[in-house]
């Protein structure tokens, strides 16, 4: 179930290096308790999600405070789409524990 | 308790989107009452579409009070989530109240932005009743598909209308229109474009006796998502408007955390405290270009500080409004 966006999640999330050149420019992980409020806690996060981890509160906090504003990817040395992953991931989220059903839409949203 | 509060809120907006058409409870009359002494033609191939956020925000601050205290309160979220249930009675109507004064503040920026593209010989209908809200929050939120239904309906209204073209309103409206809905509806075939990117092109210009001098607020969705950041600077120059950058600005600009303010109220507020602060001190006067930006930064904000948007001090600057 939902492969396409587990194995596109994965893809993506595995570029990062941890270098953390993004946090310097999340306007959320300053005020959070702790790195999953910044770029590359998210994306690792959702690493760790797409190899069947699980969404735990502070994973779930991570996903949800994130403002998609894009200023991480400014820095990203490994391109990540960073907003995206975490979108992709919320609407994987919603799909299992939501009554979001997958429907059609699954192909487009990763192109 | 986190992870219930989220689903409550991440539920209520789904379920209220898609049997009332908007995120928040409203009147369906309070999405097009801006235009009401201003007659704009019904039809037409290029219509405005504001995309009704705008008109959203002031009641999504009273939402968002209400959050706040609901947060840490066990039975108050739970009494919220029954709620939902009954969000177009009266009772729910009655209780999430936007204010006078705050709802007034959006009619006039909308009204301003029409009346600036008729200064510029924009010809343009409006959607009146048809103004529908796009479902961005859906979106962001990951609901795709209550996503996908919305935008269906709005691609539909569209269509039937036999409209070729928009003219929007707001950053996050704009690109879910130009960046997304191509990619969820087959053969999607409107053009877009911001009210600011027609303007930038066909302002007049005019020399302004007052010497104001603001500080401009990118938002992220001009800014990053759309590499639009020379038209809004556009149209205030053309108005003799003297904008100085702050230091985060263009597409380095900072968010203003509003996106965040119903699931974290209390850390979209320090965001927000954290970019007026750096705004204001550079000039008094911040121009924001979006309603989610306006609604959060103002909420902030000290009394020294006026926060004004730039459709509504451009119309004002060029004698258009009061």
């Amino acid at each position: 179930m939902n492969n396409n966006l587990k194995s596109w999640l994965k893809k993506e999330t595995s570029k990062c290096m941890f270098c953390g050149f993004c946090e310097a420019l999340c306007p959320t992980v300053r005020f959070g308790s702790h790195r999953g409020y910044g770029p590359r806690g998210r994306i690792n996060i959702v690493l760790y999600l797409s190899e069947e981890g699980k969404y735990t509160h502070e994973a779930l906090n991570s996903l949800y405070s994130c403002l998609l504003c894009a200023a991480c990817t400014l820095k990203c040395p490994a391109n990540i789409d960073i907003p995206e992953v975490i979108r992709v991931a919320r609407s994987l989220y919603a799909r299992n524990n939501l009554k979001e059903k997958e429907e059609v839409v699954i192909e487009k949203e990763v192109s | 308790m986190r992870k219930r509060f989220l689903n409550i809120v991440v539920d209520i907006m789904r379920e209220l989107t898609l049997k009332t058409g908007y995120p928040v409870p409203m009147n369906r009359g309070d999405i097009y009452s801006w235009a009401q002494d201003l007659d704009i033609e019904t039809k037409g191939p290029i219509a405005l579409y504001t995309g009704a956020l705008y008109q959203i925000m002031p009641y999504i601050e009273s939402l968002v009070a209400i959050l706040e205290k609901v947060e840490n309160n066990r039975a108050l979220l739970e009494i919220m989530n029954i709620g939902k249930h009954l969000a177009s009675s009266f009772l729910t109507k009655s209780l999430l109240r936007a204010s006078h004064k705050r709802v007034k503040i959006s009619r006039n920026i909308l009204k301003a932005i029409a009346l600036l593209l008729r200064e510029a010989d924009v010809n343009f209908s409006y959607l009146y009743k048809d103004d529908l809200y796009s479902g961005v929050l859906l979106y962001d939120l990951g609901l795709s598909e209550s996503f996908l239904r919305q935008a269906r309906k709005v691609y539909r209204t569209f269509k039937d209308r036999g409209i070729k073209k928009v003219i929007t309103v707001d950053p996050h409206t704009t690109y879910v229109l130009k960046n997304v809905y191509p990619k969820f509806i087959d053969n999607f075939d409107i053009e877009v474009q911001s009210y600011l990117e027609v303007l930038s092109s066909r302002i007049k210009k005019k020399e302004s006796k007052t010497k104001l001098e603001v500080v401009i607020h990118d938002p992220c969705f001009y800014a990053r998502y759309q590499n639009m950041v020379e038209e809004p600077r556009n149209v205030l120059k053309a108005s003799g408007i003297k904008v100085i950058e702050p230091k985060r600005s263009r597409k380095f600009t900072a968010c203003c955390g509003g996106p965040i303010e119903a699931l974290y109220p209390e850390l979209s507020r320090k965001i927000a405290m954290d970019r007026v602060k750096e705004l204001s001190s550079i000039s008094n006067v911040i121009v924001t270009m979006c309603p989610i930006c306006f609604s959060n930064l103002s909420k902030v904000k000290t009394k020294e500080v006026e926060i004004i948007d730039l459709a509504l001090l451009v119309a004002r600057v060029r004698g258009l409004m009061r």
